[in-house]
């Protein structure tokens, strides 16, 4: 299993799988960049996909997939990091580092929101105890 | 010498990454024709992604190949020239365009093609940023209604 992240947005908290075993590069450089706090965007092509900068870039392409609903996929052209929240048609194969297992429900309908009002908040982090037992 | 001004560029970046920049306002005074503020929104985004998207693609180029640092000085350097003076100009963006011209400057100091990786791709995150930031002005569903 990889590490889990916990990502907060609205008032929804909701948890993430990292995909160490198939994005071990790309895993290794968003866990080293935590925590990520950004504002969301809306994709405007893509119906059901949110995203957000990131001050660097991530040069290596692992696990490219067609994105579905729960996957967090890193787009290196802007360097900005997508959650695709529901069922949509990607417009290609997005490098892919971790997947949404807990309250997806929440995670959609809070980015849902950001069509209309784009720039809300998001902060991503490791998990609790994942971060308690590396500073211990 | 380069590391002085890549660090004015980061710390500029910095400044703007979660802070509504200066900028942002002198844009919202902007009025296009008919006295509406719809176009100089749209086309400051238009202008700020285009070049954000050749510096991403100056970078990956750089990276993957062999290239002539000399000539990728040229066509980089004739870039931001241009950009610089269309966001200083008419759309307010001044600080942006203080900040493409340092990269201008700083273009003067490379030497290496890392040192180029660097600087385009520092220069990168702060357009792409100032990008995002002009997109959330725009209000994405309402055009979308209006298209419809």
């Amino acid at each position: 299993m990889g590490k889990e992240l916990t990502i907060l947005i609205g008032n929804e908290e909701c948890t993430a799988e990292m995909l160490n075993d198939v994005a071990p590069r790309m895993c290794e450089i968003i866990e080293r960049a935590l925590p990520l706090e950004g504002l969301l965007t809306h994709a405007k092509l893509v119906d059901r996909e949110v995203f957000f900068q990131v001050p660097f870039f991530i040069d290596e392409v692992e696990n490219p997939k067609w994105s579905e609903k729960g996957d967090l996929a890193f787009w290196n052209g802007r360097q900005s990091l997508c959650i695709f929240y529901d069922d949509c048609t990607p417009l290609g194969y997005t490098p892919t580092f971790a997947r949404v297992t807990q309250n997806l429900e929440g995670l959609a309908r809070e980015a849902a929101e950001v069509w209309e009002k784009p720039g809300k908040r998001i902060l991503i982090k490791a998990k609790e105890k994942w971060h308690a037992r590396a500073n211990s | 010498m380069l590391e002085p001004i890549l660090e004015q560029i980061i710390a500029a970046r910095r400044s703007i990454w979660m802070n509504e920049p200066a900028d942002i306002a002198r844009l919202r005074t902007k009025r296009g024709a008919r006295n509406q503020g719809a176009t100089p929104l749209l086309y400051a985004t238009a202008k700020l992604g285009q070049l954000a998207v050749f510096l991403n693609h100056l970078r990956q180029v750089s990276r993957q190949h062999s290239v002539d640092l000399p000539t990728m000085r040229i066509i980089t350097d004739s870039l931001l020239e241009f950009y610089a003076n269309q966001y200083g100009g008419f759309y307010g963006l001044t600080d942006t365009a203080h900040v493409v011209r340092l990269g201008r400057e700083a273009l003067a100091h490379v030497q290496t093609l890392d040192e180029y990786v660097t600087l385009v791709g520092e220069l990168a995150l702060y357009v792409s940023r100032m990008d995002y930031w002009v997109d959330f002005l725009i209000p994405w569903a309402k055009f979308g209604q209006v298209c419809n």
